[in-house]
C-alpha cells in the first residue's frame, strides 16, 4: 500500500505537479530503497534503469516511457528475488512497466481532453477539472505501481531460481544494451563530430579513473 | 501545476487558463466576466513548462494593460513554439541529461547514495527554478517585448555548454564501463567489443533504436530466465 502511494507521488512529479525529476529512476530506485531498507541496492537497480530511460525526450508531448512507478516496481522485485536474479528481473519488471505507464499516460490525456470538451467552460469548472485531473494521474500512478507489483512480483518469485548467469555476466549483458541508449544520448548531444574533443577527453579520463 | 490538465486536445491550454484564474481575480474579474477571460485562454498552446512562465507573465502584464484578446491570442501563438523547442534543447536535451549523468558517474564511482541523488535535486532544480523564476518575472516585466528579452539572454548558449559537459561525462562514464566491467570478465575483450558495437548502434540510428533495444534487453532476460536451468 505504502509502494503504491510513493508511486502515485512519483507518477506526479512526472508531469502533472513540479517536475522536479524525483521520478527520474535514479532517484525514484534510490527512494524506493530507502523506502523498503536498502538504499544501496535502490540506487543501483535505479541507476542501471536510469541508463534506458537517459536519452528520453518527451518533445511536445510526444509518448515516452514512464519512469516513477517502473523504480518503484524494479527496486522492489529486485528486493524480493534477491541476488544477481534480482538484478535482471528488477530490469525487465522495470522495463515493462516503464512502457505500460507511459500508455496509460497516454489514455488519460485523452480522458483529460474529453473533460476539457465537455460543455462550456467556467472558472469554477475548469478549476474542478484540472484539480480532479492531478488526482486521476496519481491514482493511474499508483495502480500502475500495484499491477506491476502484483504481476512482476508474483513471475519474479517464481522464476527467481531459473537465473543462469553470474553477477558480472549479468551486469555487463545489460550493459551492452545500454550503451546503445548512451550512443543515441551522444547523438543527441550534437554527435561524435561535434562532441569528439570533450566525449574523447572524457572517455580517457574515465579509463584512467576505472584502472586507478 | 501547469501541467496538470495536460492533455491531447488543448494541450497545456486549460492549465494555462487554471494558471491565469488568481491573477484575473487580482485584477477585481469575478462572476461571468471571469468565465469569458478563462475561455479566452482556453484554447490550444503548448510549450516547454518551465518557459511557459515567460507567457504566463507576458500575458499578465497585457491583461493589466488593457490588451485586446485577440493581440494576446496572438502574441501566445507566436511565441508557443519557439518557447516550446527552446525548452525542449536547453532542458529536456541537455541540462536534464548532463545532470543525470553527473549522478550516474558519482554512482558509478562508489559514493553513498545520498551523494548522486542530493548532487542531482540540488544542481538540476537549481537550474529548473531559476529559469521559471527568470521567465516568469521577465514576462511580467516586459509583456509583448519579452521576446527581445530571450534573445538577448542567449540561452541557447547554455544549452550548448551543458551539451558540452554532458558528452565529456558521457565519455566518463563509457569509459569506466568498458574498463572496469567489460574488461573484467572472462571474456573481457569480447563484451568490451559489443560494448562498443553497441554504442555506435545507438549513435547512427539515435531516438530509433531506443525501444528495440529495450524490447530486446526484456526478451533476452525472459529467454534466459525461461531456459537458464532447464
Amino acid at each position: 500500500m505504502s509502494l503504491a502511494f510513493l508511486g502515485g507521488l512519483l507518477a506526479l512529479d512526472a508531469t502533472s505537479v513540479g517536475q522536479f525529476m524525483v521520478s527520474r529512476p535514479i532517484i525514484a530506485g534510490t527512494l524506493t530503497g530507502w523506502w523498503l531498507g536498502d538504499p544501496a541496492l535502490g540506487l543501483e537497480i535505479g541507476a542501471i534503469l536510469e541508463l534506458f530511460h537517459l536519452a528520453g525526450v518527451p518533445a511536445g508531448g510526444s509518448r515516452v516511457p514512464e519512469s516513477g512507478p517502473a523504480s518503484v516496481v524494479a527496486v522492489a522485485v529486485a528486493m524480493r528475488a534477491g541476488g544477481v536474479a534480482g538484478l535482471a528481473l528488477g530490469l525487465a519488471a522495470g522495463l515493462v512497466v516503464s512502457e505500460i505507464g507511459g500508455t496509460t499516460v497516454g489514455l488519460q490525456r485523452h480522458m483529460v481532453a474529453r473533460f476539457i470538451e465537455s460543455g462550456s467552460m467556467t472558472a469554477r469548472k475548469l478549476t474542478a477539472v484540472h484539480l480532479s485531473s492531478v488526482l486521476l494521474d496519481f491514482v493511474r500512478g499508483a495502480a500502475v505501481t500495484v499491477a506491476g507489483l502484483s504481476v512482476a512480483g508474483w513471475l519474479s518469485g517464481i522464476f527467481t531460481s531459473r537465473w543462469p548467469l553470474p553477477y558480472e555476466t549479468t551486469l555487463a549483458l545489460i550493459l551492452v544494451g545500454a550503451c546503445v541508449h548512451l550512443g543515441a544520448l551522444l547523438r543527441g548531444f550534437g554527435g561524435l563530430k561535434s562532441r569528439r574533443a570533450v566525449f574523447l577527453a572524457g572517455l580517457v579520463a574515465g579509463i584512467v579513473g576505472a584502472y586507478l | 501545476m501547469i501541467q496538470g490538465s495536460w492533455n491531447y486536445r488543448s494541450m497545456l491550454g486549460s492549465g494555462f487558463a487554471f494558471c491565469m484564474i488568481p491573477l484575473l481575480r487580482k485584477r477585481g474579474l469575478s462572476g461571468d466576466g471571469l468565465d469569458d477571460a478563462v475561455r479566452s485562454h482556453m484554447d490550444t498552446f503548448n510549450s516547454h513548462p518551465y518557459l511557459a512562465g515567460v507567457v504566463l507573465g507576458a500575458v499578465a502584464r497585457m491583461e493589466g494593460s488593457g490588451t485586446e484578446t485577440e493581440t494576446i491570442e496572438r502574441f501566445k501563438r507566436a511565441i508557443q513554439g519557439s518557447l516550446g523547442g527552446l525548452g525542449d534543447l536547453l532542458i529536456w536535451g541537455a541540462w536534464r541529461p548532463a545532470t543525470i549523468l553527473s549522478a550516474l558517474v558519482l554512482a558509478w564511482a562508489g559514493t553513498p547514495p545520498w551523494v548522486p541523488v542530493c548532487v542531482f535535486l540540488v544542481v538540476y532544480n537549481g537550474g529548473h527554478l531559476a529559469l521559471r523564476w527568470w521567465g516568469y518575472s521577465r514576462g511580467l516585466q516586459y509583456g509583448k517585448d519579452v521576446g527581445v528579452q530571450l534573445q538577448r539572454a542567449q540561452l541557447s548558449r547554455l544549452a550548448e555548454r551543458a551539451f558540452k559537459g554532458g558528452a565529456l561525462l558521457l565519455g566518463i562514464l563509457l569509459g569506466v564501463f568498458l574498463v572496469s566491467l567489460f574488461a573484467a570478465q572472462d571474456a573481457g575483450a569480447l563484451w568490451s567489443l559489443a560494448g562498443i558495437a553497441a554504442f555506435g548502434l545507438g549513435l547512427r540510428f539515435g531516438h530509433r533504436a531506443l525501444r528495440g533495444t529495450t524490447l530486446i534487453v526484456v526478451l533476452v532476460i525472459t529467454l534466459l530466465t525461461a531456459l537458464g536451468n532447464a
